[in-house]
């Protein structure tokens, strides 16, 4: 029994039970410990079970957990008898039984198996969260669009995951491009566009807004293009070189625009639908909503009116100017044309030019060398003997002066030779040993580099054999006990084989006794036969007969009372037996114990009702 | 359509403007009222950072200078006000005057065009935007394989407030998912709809 008590215990320190060191045996559990151990066992095999692991001071309380505890072992399987009772006052054997049971319950290898899934990296944690994250939005059920605000999913437990492309709505506002005018002069719009006019990024109240504003505008100017402006303007526009010039026709052909897309904004509703249809619709009925447009505006405001007059004005006022300018421009074009042909002409011509110039430079150079020979000669010729004498002498000196200088070359070359032959000797011997030290460097590095990749390796296994001996630690325990339970099995079939040689014993005992009783029945009745034979004739021998039948019924007695000893014994031993067992259930304790909660019971009860009757006053 | 601006109220509120603008530089007072009109033409309005910097008012001086100047400027399309009739209301400075007739002048196309829509579109909502996405819808609960193409029409409408514009947000989302019948039909009632008028 010690050796299932050690087990228990140990399982029970393992789901983290609180075990003094000195406890070794059942006995020694207290019913705190007895309470504490079977709610960790139930909350190790069904999670979320609930059940408290200490008690509480309140006996209804404590008697509530016991109840608890016993309902998940019968809940669970366990066949025997089960209550309260068997943690609240508890006796060895059945605290033994549902402990096992238990314990054989739990779920196996689960805490090395948590050990093992433990995500160790970044990256396996981050792809147990994706993982997570899928599964949850997969088991998740499909909910209208309307129920993501901003594309968030809340879940029930207050997380939330994004489902859903961009969601920010397609919101447009007005963007003012700068590129119409309206009734007032160029000047004026010019200054406002350079100097007020934001630009379209800054325009929009919201960074959101920009794309859908953008898009808005690009439509609108599809859905209504300048089909009045007509095509020679639009050749002129792009040829335009003069900003002005630019400027003017653009807000020339915007005006016209700008009525149109005014109307087209201001009475219908914008839609990018049948693209198609609707340019040609726009094509052909256009001139008629312009018409239309401008009675309305001045049907309903005389503001309007005037503002129209206002740009019919202006409309004649630019066209003339326009027309000026435009002829200046051409003039101008065509000086410039002119000057330009010129300028080319000219630049081409240039590098010619430059080689000429070049040419002669150097003709001229070759020239002045060759004249200043033939001065040098004519000079000479005058007097040609004394001159021809100067010259060998002068010839004669310059070799001279050449060999000693060769000699005094060759004294100072030696020794300089001498020095660099050294100094080259020098320079190869450190060469080489500083070739020595780098290979000795080259290999102490790779020697390094070796270790380190050995250390590591060795630093792996040594993790690796690690975690095996901590999975091993946990194994030995169990080889231990198989070896326990194969010595105990072996011992069993010893005390098997004994049991088996003293029945035999027994029955060879059997044996003799009977054979015994027999030969002592036969030999009786002949002594009986032969005394009693005797005994007619004879009353010495009569006497004999008599002592023999009294010794033998005496005897007849002792053996009786011999065997119901033997009977009395056996029975005292069984009821020393039952003694024992019924003192181990420890009845009178906990009977004491019961006494003790009873009345405390009693007593909170009084107290409640105590309470109660005070509250109802 | 013209709004009835006489009365105590609009009085003061006038009167508080001149006294607001009489201290601004001109080429500020041209930058704020330029920005008061984006806002009326519904684009950003003048931020309140750098107006409070400029001009040294404070929150609820930036709030008042900007919703009586929107008023007035309103007031000033409206009315066709000229100069003297302006310079009757508000008391300013020449060149300030000049820089705000001057505003006044480029923009007044814009302002009237803006404001036009608004009273046009004033009793209901108007569609102001929409757009689409394309769906594939798989299966539903009842059809494994059901395979069918959606559209998701999401329209903006905006119910134009009245001028100057308010806090609340004045747009609403409708949201519809069409099948490729829905949207045939709506398309073509839309195009009736355009012809008639």
């Amino acid at each position: 029994m010690d050796e299932v008590d050690r087990i228990i215990i140990r399982s029970l320190r393992e789901i983290g039970c609180d075990i003094e060191e000195g406890v070794e045996c059942l006995k020694q559990f207290s019913t705190e410990l007895v309470v504490e151990a079977a709610a960790r066992c139930i909350e190790a095999i069904q999670p979320g079970s609930g059940i408290p692991t200490s008690l509480p001071p309140s006996m209804s309380m404590r008697f509530r957990i016991g109840a608890a505890i016993a309902q998940a072992c019968t809940d669970m399987g366990y066949g025997g008898e089960v209550g309260y009772q068997t943690f609240l006052y508890s006796n060895e054997a059945d605290l033994r039984r549902v402990l096992m049971f238990l314990i054989e319950r739990l779920p196996k290898d689960g805490q090395t198996d948590k050990v093992v899934q433990e995500p160790t990296s970044r990256s396996a944690k981050i792809r147990k969260d994706i993982s997570l994250t899928i599964t949850k939005q997969l088991s998740a059920p499909w909910v209208p669009k309307f129920c993501r605000v901003d594309g968030i999913r809340w879940h029930e437990d207050g997380s939330f995951t994004k489902e859903g492309g961009s969601c920010s709505p397609f919101v447009s506002e007005p963007l003012q491009t700068g590129s119409t005018s309206h009734g007032c002069t160029p000047q004026e719009w010019r200054e406002y566009c350079v100097k007020y006019l934001p630009f379209v990024s800054e325009q929009v109240s919201a960074a959101n807004r920009l794309i859908p504003s953008l898009i808005t505008l690009n439509s609108r100017g599809i859905l209504a293009p300048s089909q009045q402006h007509p095509p020679p303007k639009a050749e002129e526009l792009r040829k335009a070189r003069s900003a002005l010039l630019k400027a003017e026709s653009h807000k020339l052909a915007s005006q016209s625009f700008e009525a149109q897309s005014s109307y087209e904004s201001s009475v219908k509703l914008s839609s990018r639908f049948a693209l198609n249809e609707r340019l040609q619709f726009i094509q052909e009925k256009s001139p008629e909503k312009k018409k239309m447009v401008i009675q309305e505006n001045t049907q309903t405001e005389s503001a309007s009116e005037t503002a129209e007059e206002r740009q019919k004005r202006h409309e004649e006022e630019e066209e003339l100017a326009v027309e000026k300018m435009k002829c200046e421009n051409d003039e101008l074009k065509d000086r410039i044309e002119q000057l330009q042909l010129d300028m080319k002409t000219l630049s081409a011509k240039l590098p010619q030019v430059l080689e000429e110039s070049d040419i002669a430079e150097r003709t001229l150079m070759d020239a002045e060398a060759k004249q200043a020979v033939r001065r040098k000669v004519l000079d000479l010729l005058p007097d040609p003997e004394a001159n021809i004498a100067k010259l060998q002498a002068m010839i004669e000196a310059s070799t001279q002066k050449l060999v000693k200088l060769a000699t005094q070359w060759e004294e100072h070359r030696a020794p300089l030779l001498q020095q660099y032959r050294l100094a080259r000797q020098l320079n190869s011997s450190k060469a080489s040993e500083s070739a020595r030290t780098a290979e000795a460097l080259r290999v102490t590095r790779e020697k390094v580099s070796e270790l380190t990749e050995e250390v590591r390796n060795k630093e792996q296994l040594h993790t690796l054999l690690q975690a095996e001996y901590a999975k091993v630690s946990k194994d030995n325990s169990r080889s231990a006990y198989t070896r326990r339970i194969m010595e105990i099995i072996g011992n069993i079939t010893k005390q098997k084989d004994e049991i088996d040689k003293i029945l035999k014993d027994t029955k060879e005992l059997h044996k003799e006794i009977n054979s015994l009783a027999g030969r002592l029945d036969r030999s009786f009745t002949v002594a009986d036969e032969v005394i009693f034979r005797d005994a007619k004739r004879d009353d010495v021998s009569r006497r004999a007969y008599k002592l023999l039948a009294t010794l033998h019924s005496e005897c007849s007695e002792l053996v009786k009372m011999v065997e119901e000893t033997g009977a009395n014994v056996r029975e005292s031993r069984d009821l020393e037996d039952q003694i024992e067992t019924e003192s181990a259930k420890k009845v009178s304790d906990n009977l004491e114990r019961i006494s003790a909660d009873l009345r405390q019971m009693k007593q909170e009860t009084a107290s409640l009702a105590a309470q109660l009757k005070t509250k109802a006053q | 359509m013209t709004r009835t601006t006489s009365g105590f109220k609009s009085n003061t509120s006038k009167e508080n403007l001149s006294h607001l603008l009489s201290t601004v530089n001109a080429e500020v007072l041209k930058e704020f009222v330029h920005r008061c009109i984006d806002k009326i033409c519904g684009r950003k309005g003048p931020s309140e950072e750098k107006f409070c910097a400029s001009c040294g008012w404070n929150h609820s001086q930036f709030l008042e200078a900007n919703s009586a100047l929107e008023e007035f400027l309103v007031e000033c399309v409206e009315q066709d006000y000229n100069r003297k009739k302006i310079e009757e209301f508000v008391s300013l400075e020449d060149n300030q005057l000049q820089a705000f007739l001057n505003c006044l002048v480029v923009r007044k196309d814009e302002l009237q065009i803006s404001l036009l829509r608004q009273y046009q579109n004033r009793p209901s909502q108007v569609l102001s935007d929409f757009d689409w996405k394309l769906k594939w819808v798989m299966g539903s609960s009842s059809l494994a394989s059901y395979q069918e193409t959606l559209l998701e029409l999401d329209m903006t409408a905006v119910q134009h407030p009245k001028v100057p514009i308010t806090s609340k947000s004045p747009y609403e989302r409708i949201s519809v998912e069409l099948t490729r019948d829905d949207l045939s039909t709506l398309i073509n009632t839309l195009e009736k709809a355009q012809e008639c008028m």
